[in-house]
């Protein structure tokens, strides 16, 4: 009887809880809620830019996906959202509706305040709010922890060392796209001792030149994989027929493989890092 | 010729990286007689940017310049009137259209095949049916304008469609490039062959001026002078379909540039071809030149698609012309 009481008692407590109901339009939202145990509350996520970090598969396979991008308004409010939640491009007139809408019509929004500024403490304080939000906060100062000491583990190991000129090359062939000064992936870059080329871009992402790589020699390529153009088509494209084929970097094919979603402001930025660090590492040899 | 010289090299030096006139020449004398005439005092990035990037986009611009011009000019001739050019008869947009779809459909199907064949094959198509949709009855000017407007309202909607329902950033932004042209693709494999197309081109207009300029004066009267109006009018079709293709498929869409640069022209040496033709060939390439060559200078680390600063310069001499009521046409 006792027994039975207690399983009544933690079951209405767990789901009391449950009258959040969360859609995260952006990868790295979803993977913050995820990593945070908060699957219980997502109810549909979208935007999906690449494969989501392998120990959360599990948990994602069971949240619906709404659609590859935006998801239509009326699909959203079927759904009977009360949190809203991902890239911040959501909330506008022609998407889901301005912020001031969404909230009239009862959905909670928060954006991350990392996916507007390049800096990593940002990150965990977005990690540490869902947390409180959920009543998750062990798990989630769990996860700040672990980002924490992989980030200052790459540090510790580059104390001292000269940085490498890199550059990150995301698509396009007239005119190389690349990370700018101003975002996530150049504060990666540096932390992993790394010095990116265009950092004195105001962009984060952007469209560089040819002309500039060529003079400024990178020593290591990263190239960032997604979507359907493949990673073999880009190097490919790099070596045989882009202006740079013929600079060291790329006849020796010092390239870094970086999928797109970890550069995105989310839980993956410490392993982004520390896939860059390796990278550079081979590099040194 | 000299102040293609000049600003030629002036290209060449400036850019993203500035680099010495004296390198410049000394690399392009090396690299074009392939042999080591001038000892290497510079570094070997120099040589790649000097020869690989901003040798072709120079050599690039003056030929689309020219090439945009010449279009102009025959198909203002061809309509009588001044506001024909590639742009306004919706041939631009039909191979942008062209470029967006293979850049989609090549993510789609998972194989690379290039935007630039896509837009010269759907550029070609689309001139040949303003052409045809127009040329029931004579080529009447305001008819085919209105057709040109159309076809290319019809295809900046595919072009939209296509762009909104592309599957990612990357996709979108290819596409974004070839809707605003620019030089920055600039390659010598693809230089030769627009080379002797615009020269061919150049060459069959230019023993055709006498009768470009009776034909002005309107197709009954060049008829009982003895103009074949219709084999001019095939010619004319046939080199700016092709010429604009081409371009096309090289730089992506460069507006305004067939439509300002013949009325300037006119405005200085007159209505005759024979003066008209070379001197709007050389104002067309110099102009390119000249607002590339700024553009980049301005925008140093950036590329901004040359289409819109075309648009940008172009759209308001245009209206300003238009006010003054300074243009003539044919007269």
């Amino acid at each position: 009887m006792k027994k039975l009481f207690l399983f009544l008692l933690l079951t209405t407590l767990t789901f009391s809880s449950d009258s959040i109901r969360v859609v995260s339009t952006s990868q790295f939202t979803t993977e913050m809620l995820l990593a945070i145990g908060a699957e219980d509350y997502l109810i549909g996520t979208s935007f999906l830019d690449d494969e989501i970090l392998p120990e959360l598969q599990q948990k994602y396979n069971k949240i619906p996906v709404l659609a590859a991008g935006a998801p239509t308004k009326e699909l959203f409010y079927s759904l009977n959202p009360t949190f809203l939640t991902g890239w911040q491009s959501i909330a506008t007139p022609k998407n889901l509706g301005t912020i001031e809408e969404l909230k009239e019509n009862g959905v909670e929004v928060f954006f991350t305040k990392s996916q507007k500024t390049s800096n990593i403490d940002d990150i965990y304080e977005d990690i540490l709010y869902f947390g409180k939000r959920f009543n998750l906060e062990k798990n989630a100062n769990q996860v700040v922890k672990n980002m924490k000491s992989d980030i200052e583990e790459v540090k510790s190991k580059n104390l001292g060392k000269k940085k490498i000129k890199i550059f990150a090359y995301d698509s396009q062939e007239s005119a190389p796209f690349v990370i700018g000064g101003n975002g996530i992936g150049n504060t990666m870059m540096e932390i992993a001792g790394a010095e990116n080329i265009f950092r004195k871009s105001s962009f984060s992402f952007g469209t560089g030149s040819w002309e500039k790589i060529l003079d400024e020699n990178p020593l290591a390529i990263i190239v960032i994989d997604y979507g359907d153009k493949s990673y073999e088509s880009k190097i490919d494209f790099l070596k045989n027929r882009s202006p740079i084929s013929e600079l060291e970097a790329v006849k020796k094919d010092r390239f870094i493989r970086i999928p797109l979603s970890y550069l995105s402001s989310g839980i993956k930025v410490s392993k982004g890092i520390e896939k860059i660090s390796e990278g550079l590492s081979e590099e040194q040899k | 010729m000299t102040l293609i010289f000049i600003l030629g090299t002036i290209a060449v030096t400036v850019g993203s990286v500035s680099l010495s006139p004296l390198h410049v020449w000394k690399i392009i004398i090396n690299k074009s007689l392939n042999r080591e005439i001038f000892s290497i005092e510079w570094k070997k990035s120099t040589e790649m940017i000097v020869w690989n990037l901003r040798v072709p986009r120079v050599i690039l611009s003056l030929l689309s310049g020219g090439g945009l011009s010449l279009v102009g000019i025959l198909m203002q001739a061809l309509t009588k009137n001044s506001l024909a050019s590639p742009y306004i008869l919706g041939i631009s947009s039909g191979a942008s259209t062209g470029a967006v779809i293979s850049i989609v459909l090549g993510g789609l199907l998972g194989i690379g095949f290039s935007p630039g064949i896509g837009a010269f094959i759907f550029g070609t198509l689309t001139a040949f049916l303003v052409f045809y949709l127009a040329g029931n009855g004579g080529y009447s000017s305001t008819k085919l304008v209105l057709i040109g407007v159309a076809v290319s309202s019809l295809f900046s909607g595919v072009t939209t469609f296509l762009v909104t329902t592309a599957k990612n950033e990357a996709q979108l932004r290819g596409a974004m490039f070839w809707i605003s042209g620019s030089l920055a693709g600039a390659r010598w494999d693809s230089l030769t062959t627009l080379f002797i197309v615009l020269l061919i081109s150049i060459g069959l207009i230019s023993l055709k001026y006498r009768e470009l300029n009776i034909l002005i004066a309107g197709d009954e009267l060049a008829e009982t002078l003895g103009v074949d109006v219709k084999r001019l009018r095939f010619l004319i079709v046939m080199v700016s379909t092709f010429l604009t293709g081409f371009i096309v498929s090289a730089t992506g869409v460069i507006g305004f540039v067939g439509l300002v640069i013949p009325h300037i022209c006119r405005g200085f040496v007159g209505s005759n071809h024979k003066r008209l033709i070379p001197s709007a060939i050389l104002l067309g390439a110099v102009f390119l030149l000249g607002t590339d060559t700024l553009t980049r200078a301005v925008f140093k680390t950036q590329e901004i698609p040359i289409g819109v600063i075309t648009s940008m310069l172009g759209a308001p001499f245009f209206m300003s012309m238009l006010r003054k009521n300074s243009y003539n046409f044919g007269g």
